[in-house]
């Protein structure tokens, strides 16, 4: 264990190398280049290996080769090449592919801002990818959560046989601060499970009781098939009805009957609070900062700060919220947490949005003198 | 002609067929042809992999009994990329269509050469994109007729194998379904090679190329590709104008520039 | 050191300003475990024109990361004095080039050194900023200077090490 000075973007790269990670395969984009630069210098150290690939495409594609070979593999990105990486994103749910593609929100759409921050993709990492599907997404805060909910990704990515996003913004992934690096012994670390039966009756697609499969890597005895299309147990496509839907149903189940294991959201502030502000991200430091001028002044007031954005905490936020009149979301773009909140408190609280979407990090003054002149 | 390895049926996946092809297509001739080079050289079904894409030859996965991965349309190399950068000792095959390696695929084919990533590329040219109804793709002779050129094919050819040459591959190679001893003999060189290698196969879509194009049901195709295809000494030496009716068949190129995970692994040992 | 040091370290690209503040967190944080939050100029930015570096040090932990008012201000250009010298709280201190062509605003105590001259004559221009951090720690003792050096170990190797030092040093000597 040790105290280290470093940004997001390192924190993020170290999270990944103590949970085990040891490819990396990406494409230069800012705000993310000291996260690639650091996998370029610190995995060959490791017998890792960095690959600079032709674009995001290729990125996310030599990525999911990596992990069916039995790496832990990872990549990240900023907005164009979070929008090339959707399909193979999509396929790596439907393959069941465990990664890790880090995210850094640029202020967003089309090229966009490139150095400036932004919430604005959160919707699209629930959605970007055709089809039905479920995703994990986490959402750092702090540097320190970047590093812990990046351990805490490639966990969840080889515990659900799945892809995991951990969404973090440019200000964040610049931001340095005091970091508490744990070694990778002093982490709990889950690794891919091994097939349990002999080749013969080995089916990579077999599910377990928990619903997931077991992905033996490419070149042992375990013969591993392993197609976007839908596919039954054995790896082979398929067009079947009752098993395209009994697939289609496993991914989701696999992930959403076991959300207790996603990381909750924490909270901050009074219990029990008749004001609550709801955020994430680099957004969540100045609407903590803004509760705790506000208890200050006298407001009964609490924050709950996301951990998981998707699949969205809806009862963690349904359990805070229950005494809750006023329910402020605070987000750097134009409402699309706040839609998911008011789709589930309708009608039990009021949802009001504080939103910023100008390059700028929203401070907590603004959120501040909001909350005051809708509560006067 | 050819001698068939007893381990052969190891690399079939039996229950999977009959295969979805149509009658008289040269996928499964491919298929065939990969799967006895693997056999001839000893590498297990274990230790080999068959990566595709979409389209026609994608669909080749579901045939064998080795180790399969299919991806999305034209990034094939780019997972096998992955795949061979976490197991350098498994023997990677891919096997991609026309439009796959040659459109939407090109650059990654590009690069996947360049890098000199440890794979041996088949490419299946049927001049068409047959999953999806005939339409025309890069690798499709000028003044083609298919679903989408009607009228014959505007842009010129694209020569995947020269393409690869000058990218740096170790082995090039063209023939076609019709010579099939030279097409095996080409796949087991290419996958004996250590590095980016590739053969290009030029094959027979009798349900929309041949009809289209009226050259006829699949026995028809198969002797067009017979006198179209000729050796690349012979088309060499034939002036600009007679080239054009044909093309040619033979080895491009064999050398033996150092793979990039060996290259890779040796450049960062030194810097520890 | 009081609670909390919310510093602004401002010039022109080239000049350190974000190393400077990098090291100076890192230093604090050698020193006691201080909480510190560091940001920087990019992109364009920090290769050139007015350039900024903000580092919040603090007993307590920090949670809104952002300098928006400052306890000290370090200006290294004219530039940089007009466009933050308004960011200082009233009970903060201007620090800055005593060469560069400002009229002192005079609302809160500044102190002025020829930082600028100093780097020259020790053949070190580039060692700019953590020559005037000599200065600003002599004057505000936010940390000792023994940390800082120590931190300086961390991210330097001889022979720009002995270089930096002994411009940390003279910072030191101005005052």
């Amino acid at each position: 264990m040790k105290n280290m000075f470093i940004q997001g973007n390192e924190a993020c790269a170290l999270g990944a190398i103590n949970a085990g990670a040891r490819f990396y395969a990406g494409y230069p984009i800012s705000p993310v280049n000291e996260l690639s630069e650091f996998c370029s210098q610190e995995l060959p150290k490791l017998g890792g290996i960095y690959i600079q690939m032709e674009d995001e495409i290729g990125g996310i594609a030599a990525v999911i080769g990596a992990s069916l070979g039995g790496m832990k593999a990872f990549t990240a990105t900023s907005g164009p090449g979070f929008s090339l990486m959707q399909e193979n994103l999509g396929y790596a749910v439907m393959a069941e592919v465990p990664l890790v593609l880090i995210h850094v929100q640029r202020y967003g759409l089309g090229t966009g801002v490139a150095t400036k921050p932004g919430q604005q993709d959160m919707l699209q990492a629930r959605w970007g990818t055709h089809g039905d599907h479920p995703i994990i997404a986490l959402v750092p805060s702090t540097v320190q959560e970047c590093f812990d909910l990046t351990v805490q990704a490639f966990n969840l990515a080889e515990r659900f046989s799945s892809p995991v996003l951990l969404l973090t913004d440019a200000a964040i992934a610049h931001l340095r601060e005091r970091v508490i690096i744990k070694d990778a012994e002093e982490l709990n670390i889950i690794n891919r499970k091994t097939p349990s039966v002999s080749p013969d009756e080995y089916l990579p697609y077999a599910p377990d009781e928990k619903g997931i499969p077991t992905l033996a890597p490419y070149g042992g005895r375990h013969i591993l098939r392993v197609t976007g299309l839908f596919h039954d147990e054995r790896g082979y496509s398929t067009s079947n009805p009752e098993k395209c839907r009994k697939l289609l149903e496993r991914l989701h189940n696999k992930i959403l009957n076991h959300q207790k294991e996603l990381p909750p959201p924490k909270y901050y502030g009074k219990d029990g609070a008749e004001i609550i502000l709801i955020s994430y991200g680099i957004s969540a430091r100045s609407a903590r900062e803004a509760v705790e001028r506000g208890i200050k002044k006298g407001i009964n007031m609490g924050m709950i700060n996301l951990q998981t954005v998707w699949p969205f905490p809806e009862e963690h936020i349904l359990n805070l919220c229950n005494k809750a009149e006023k329910i402020f979301v605070v987000e750097l773009n134009m409402g699309q947490i706040t839609g998911e909140i008011q789709k589930i408190l309708k009608g039990q609280a009021e949802v009001i949005p504080i939103l910023r979407y100008d390059t700028n990090v929203i401070t907590p003054s603004e959120i501040l003198d909001k909350i005051e002149s809708v509560v006067k | 002609m050819l001698g068939i390895p007893d381990s052969y049926s190891d690399y079939v996946a039996w229950e999977q067929l009959p295969h979805l092809w149509c009658a008289g297509c040269g996928h499964g001739i491919i298929l065939k042809g990969i799967i006895l080079s693997l056999g001839e050289l000893d590498i297990p079904p274990h230790k080999a992999l068959l990566a595709s894409g979409i389209g026609c030859s994608g669909r080749a996965g579901d045939y064998v009994a080795c180790h399969r991965f299919q991806g999305t349309h034209g990034r094939s190399l780019a997972f096998a990329t992955g795949i061979a950068a976490a197991q350098p000792d498994l023997t990677i095959v891919a096997l991609l269509g026309d439009g796959d390696a040659g459109a939407i695929g090109g650059n990654h084919l590009i690069h996947a050469t360049r890098r000199n990533i440890n794979i041996t590329t088949v490419i299946t040219n049927n001049y068409n994109y047959g999953m999806t109804g005939g339409q025309f793709s890069p690798l499709t002779p000028e003044n083609s007729i298919t679903s989408t050129s009607r009228s014959g094919k505007t842009e010129s050819i694209m020569d995947v194998c020269s393409l690869v040459a000058e990218a740096g591959a170790n082995y090039v190679a063209r023939t076609t379904v019709y010579h099939v001893g030279e097409m095996h003999k080409f796949f087991k060189e290419a996958i004996s090679t250590k590095g980016f290698s590739l053969v290009e196969v030029i094959s027979p879509c009798p349900t929309y190329y041949g009809r289209y194009n009226k050259i006829g049901n699949s026995p028809e195709m198969l002797n067009w590709l017979k006198e179209k295809a000729i050796p690349l000494e012979k088309y060499n030496s034939l002036s600009q104008e007679e080239k054009q009716n044909f093309v040619w068949r033979g080895k491009l190129i064999q050398r033996s520039r150092e793979d990039f995970i060996s290259k890779y692994k040796k450049q960062q040992s030194a810097v520890k | 050191m009081k609670t909390r040091w919310d510093i602004m370290l401002a010039g022109s690209g080239g000049q350190g300003l974000g190393v400077a503040g990098n090291i100076l967190g890192r230093a604090a944080i050698i020193y006691k475990n201080y909480y510190a939050a560091h940001n920087q100029s990019y992109g364009a930015r920090a290769r050139g024109g007015l350039n900024q570096s903000t580092l919040i040090i603090s007993k307590d932990e920090i949670i809104y990361p952002f300098v928006k008012e400052a306890d000290l201000l370090l200006a290294l250009t004219s530039e940089a004095y007009k466009k933050y010298e308004p960011m200082v709280k009233d009970s903060g201190i201007i620090i800055y080039d005593s060469n560069i062509a400002v009229e002192p605003a005079g609302r809160v105590k500044e102190y002025s050194f020829p930082f600028a001259e100093e780097a020259k004559k020790l053949g070190h221009p580039l060692g700019i900023t953590l020559l005037a951090l000599g200065t600003v720690l002599k004057i505000t003792e936010i940390i000792p200077p023994e940390p800082f050096i120590k931190a300086l170990n961390e991210f330097f190797k001889s022979p720009a090490l002995e270089l930096n030092i002994k411009s940390f040093q003279r910072g030191m000597e101005l005052v």
